[in-house]
């Protein structure tokens, strides 16, 4: 990270010094193409192309993951860079046939279809989806309120994230995207059209919509009639690269790494020995894209036809839809922040709100891969960005372009401060697991709100203030839901309000220190027994049963936890996920006994040493076991 | 209930007859690590329930070895259960009102702080302040506090300990010095350090990575509600509930052991 700083500031003084040292010559730029930033196109390049000719940079290319770059201005490719390598190890360069993964760009592929299918009046936004599914497709929906496609598009159709694992080690024996998305149907913990939820499940469910309406694969039709029309010939969708050879023969030359720290020596040109912490490239292999529901985050192809796919978005001429109304209203906002004008979201698109200009676009990540697609549809600048590392996220050029991100302008210098005590609490990220046996996550990632900094953009509307300096003034809009709750909004997530967070903290921190407890008093009672000191309670064994069980079902879920570390937060497969299920279940079911034993217990006239205190405490903790277990919802692996 | 008291009241008599060298010496040290607290960085003030928690049990049994007032245990007409329920009793419960005190007086010198020469909380609230975005983290407060009854717990865990071996073993003058036992405290960090280290030479990283996640997981979790007071509750249980278990192995093991 140091070293990706280092390289900035020095790419910015570069920058910088080459924007200073230019002849003087105002008269000649007013009537120079600039960039939204103020910086005139000329100044951009040549600043840009110094950076590039700089000799550290040359050296460094040759040892450093690929970042690939590209500026255009309408149908003008304005500047490229092809930085670093796509193999370090056999120092392969990156350049124009170099392939990346898009991630999450793929997910504007099917906004784009949906709104393509929805010109030709095939798909109604507002109709409940479940007109374009197979009968009985769901089976965990809580709620019996419509979802649309509108919900689907703004990421509010109510689903919580997925909790099981949807990747596909063997691609020769991937499911259909129908059964795939089947699988791992997550539960839906929202009102649809009330709570923001980014959901990869519905950006792929849009996707079998598009499949089904259409009337073709999904691959097929993103062919047809988005990277044909376009010239898209270096890019794949389909998640086994079936449907474009060239690109999964490229892919496989790309390797993807991550930046991992270690401490050092490095040998100066003087001869001299300095110790420090070092940056190393650590590769990940191929480590490719296979997920089953690939609408979401499959695409992969060129730098070259990313930008062509981001030029046609602002292309006046419209080449992805038959009206340009259409283009106009996907680029219009579909969701706004309170009662203003400013978007939150637009049909799927992310938006920036820089010093002098909204931009619109979206960001992918995927296991080796980041990507950066920005464009502004009035200037009609846009950037694209690709890399092989996971930590170099491609955005450099978007202050040269667009300028600084500052959503302060909304609050002028002498700004009012925002009264966030109406809405005091604890609050988490909707993108969790709220239901099923994932569902102690929500609670641990909770957070409170009382010392935030707010200043009022709007009524409902605020910014987090940090300092004129700070890079991310991120707005924020206060919604209230139908339950009584508040959500916190940007874009296309939300925190919501946990009503009574402290009390259900405390039932799960009690679940955790009665598996804690029943190790030691596990340990006593043998102690006791090798004695011959141990005066057992009534249903001895059922209370010592329910003590192990606690234990395991402590370490049952903190498996969970680890499984997901371990894999990426990928989530657990189904066998695990039912193993650990059945588990809980039988752990629920032996702590119930013992919480009954242990009142008979109490209730019995069986005169014992300290044997209420000893019937009382074993009751209160299976009582918090099995009321813990149950809240949590502990045991079940079938809906989650 | 009496015989408890009267047996806490005999080892208050003879704590008085010690050695007063000793006891200026555990003086000193908690009033150092107090004003040192006062002066600087409220939270050092814990480092003064270190001393006196590790100290404070060998201070006690010491008679043993000073007036071979051990013996006394033997003649007194008193069961050996409740000897140890007294020795428990006495050493926590001084530990405790001098760590809520001790914690009074943190919490007084924290709404103070800005008069501080602060070393280090001034530091990381900075760092805290520019690193930590809208729903990250936990306060520096709430941290604080839980390192706090953090190292509470442990040094209780670490006097049970000192109790159990006490009443399993009887007193050596080799193993039972108060300096020693100091040392010991030291040189047992010194030894969980090093294993520490070990294991992720051994292990790598890598693999213990999840596990570290989890944990550090929950603890934030937990730490992050009521400026702490969560995990601070349950850290208290858990050393509460840990010197419990000792104490119910300590009787088992005196009333076995020949005295």
């Amino acid at each position: 990270m140091k070293r990706i700083l280092r390289r900035t500031a020095a790419l910015i003084a570069a920058a910088v010094l080459t924007v200073y040292t230019q002849p003087f010559s105002a008269f000649a730029e007013d009537d120079e193409l600039k960039c939204p930033s103020g910086i005139t196109v000329s100044k951009l390049i040549s600043g840009q192309e110094k950076i590039d000719a700089h000799p550290t940079n040359i050296k460094n290319s040759k040892t450093d993951s690929a970042r690939v770059e590209l500026v255009f201005h309408g149908d003008e490719i304005l500047y490229t860079r092809y930085y670093g390598c796509t193999n370090i190890e056999e120092h392969t360069l990156a350049d124009e046939n170099s392939v990346f993964e898009w991630g999450s760009i793929s997910k504007t592929f099917t906004w784009v279809s949906i709104m393509q299918l929805w010109e030709q009046g095939k798909i109604d936004l507002e109709a409940d989806i479940r007109t374009y599914l197979p009968d009985d497709f769901f089976s965990h929906l809580k709620y019996d309120d419509p979802i649309t496609l509108m919900d689907i598009m703004n990421h509010k159709g109510g689903w919580c994230e997925k909790f099981y694992d949807s990747t596909s080690e063997d691609m020769a024996e991937m499911p259909s995207l129908e059964e795939a998305l089947k699988n791992v149907e997550p539960a839906q913990t929202y009102r649809p059209g009330e709570v923001a939820s980014y959901s990869n499940w519905a950006a792929s469910l849009a996707g079998l919509i598009v499949q089904r309406v259409s009337g073709m694969d999904y691959v097929d039709y993103v062919h047809k009639n988005i990277f044909e029309p376009l010239g898209m010939e270096h890019t794949s969708a389909g998640p086994d690269f079936t449907d474009n050879p060239w690109v999964r023969e490229q892919r496989m030359k790309t390797m993807c790494y991550e930046l991992s720290l270690h401490q050092s020596y490095k040998e100066n040109e003087d001869g001299t020995i300095e110790d420090g912490v070092r940056e190393e490239y650590k590769s990940k292999g191929t480590c490719m894209f296979n997920d089953q529901l690939y609408p979401c985050g499959a695409i992969t192809g060129t730098l070259g036809d990313l930008a062509t796919y981001a030029q046609a978005l602002v292309n006046d001429a419209h080449p992805l839809f038959k009206n340009a109304e259409t283009q106009e209203k996907l680029l219009s906002g579909s969701s706004f922040y309170g009662n203003t004008d400013i978007p939150s979201f637009s049909f799927g698109f992310d938006v920036h709100e820089y010093n002098n200009v909204r931009t619109f676009g979206h960001t992918g990540a995927t296991f080796g891969c980041v990507a950066n697609m920005e464009f502004d549809p009035v200037s009609k600048f846009g950037i694209v960005g690709l890399s092989n590392c996971g930590d170099d996220f491609p955005n450099y050029l978007c202050s040269y372009v667009f300028g600084s991100l500052k959503t302060k302008k909304y609050i002028g210098e002498n700004y009012e401060k925002f009264d966030l005590t109406p809405y005091s609490g604890y609050y988490s990220d909707t993108r969790t697991h709220a239901a099923g046996m994932g569902r102690f996550i929500l609670y641990m990632d909770a957070f409170s709100i009382d010392n935030i900094n707010a200043a009022k953009v709007a009524d409902g509307v605020f910014i987090e203030y940090h300092s004129e300096e700070y890079y991310d003034d991120t707005i924020y809009s206060i919604v209230e839901h139908s339950d009584g709750r508040h959500g916190i909004v940007n874009s296309c997530s939300e925190y919501l309000e946990i009503k009574n967070y402290i009390p259900k903290l405390c039932l799960l921190a009690g679940f955790m220190l009665c598996g804690v407890a029943s190790l030691f008093i596990l340990l006593a009672k043998r102690k006791l027994n090798k004695a011959h000191k141990a005066a057992p309670l009534s249903f001895a064994h059922i209370i010592t049963a329910g003590q192990f069980a606690k234990i395991i079902s402590l370490a049952a879920m903190i498996s969970i936890v680890a499984i997901r570390v371990n894999g990426d937060n990928n989530g657990l497969t189904k066998t695990e996920g039912t193993v650990i299920g059945v588990i809980q279940i039988i752990c629920l079911a032996l702590c119930g006994l013992a919480l009954l034993a242990a009142a008979y217990s109490f209730m019995s006239k069986k005169k014992l040493p300290y044997g209420r205190i000893r019937s009382l405490s074993c009751f209160a903790g299976n009582l918090i076991t099995v009321s813990a277990m149950i809240f949590f919802e502990m045991y079940n692996f079938w809906c989650c | 209930m009496k015989k408890i008291i009267d047996l806490i009241r005999v080892d208050l008599i003879s704590a008085k007859g010690r050695n007063k060298g000793i006891f200026f010496l555990i003086f000193l040290l908690t009033a150092a690590f107090v004003v040192i607290g006062i002066i600087t960085e409220a939270l050092f003030m814990v480092f003064s329930i270190i001393v006196l928690g590790v100290m404070l049990v060998p201070f006690i049994t010491m008679a043993e070895k000073t007036h071979n007032a051990g013996k006394i245990f033997t003649v007194i007409p008193a069961d050996r259960k409740s000897i140890v329920i007294s020795r428990f009793a006495l050493t926590t419960g001084i530990y405790t009102v001098f760590s809520i005190i001790i914690f009074i007086l943190y919490l007084i010198m924290e709404k103070f702080s800005d008069f501080h020469t602060s070393m280090i909380s001034k530091d990381i609230s900075n760092l805290y302040e520019v690193s930590s975005g809208f729903g990250t983290g936990i306060q520096m407060k709430a941290m604080e506090n839980s390192i706090f009854w953090f190292i509470f717990a442990v040094t209780l865990m670490v006097m049970a300990g000192q109790h159990r071996k006490y009443f399993k073993k009887g007193i050596s003058s080799k193993n039972n010095s108060i300096l020693r036992s100091f040392l010991k405290f030291l040189g047992g960090i010194a030894l969980v350090y090093a294993v520490t280290a070990a294991i992720i030479l051994i292990f790598n990283i890598d693999i213990l990575k999840p596990a570290l996640i989890v944990l550090v997981n929950m603890l934030m979790a937990l730490a992050a509600p009521m400026n702490g007071l969560v995990l601070s509750i349950i850290l208290i249980f858990i050393g509460f509930g840990f010197t419990l278990y000792q104490l119910i192995c300590s009787v088992v093991d005196y009333e076995a052991r020949e005295l």
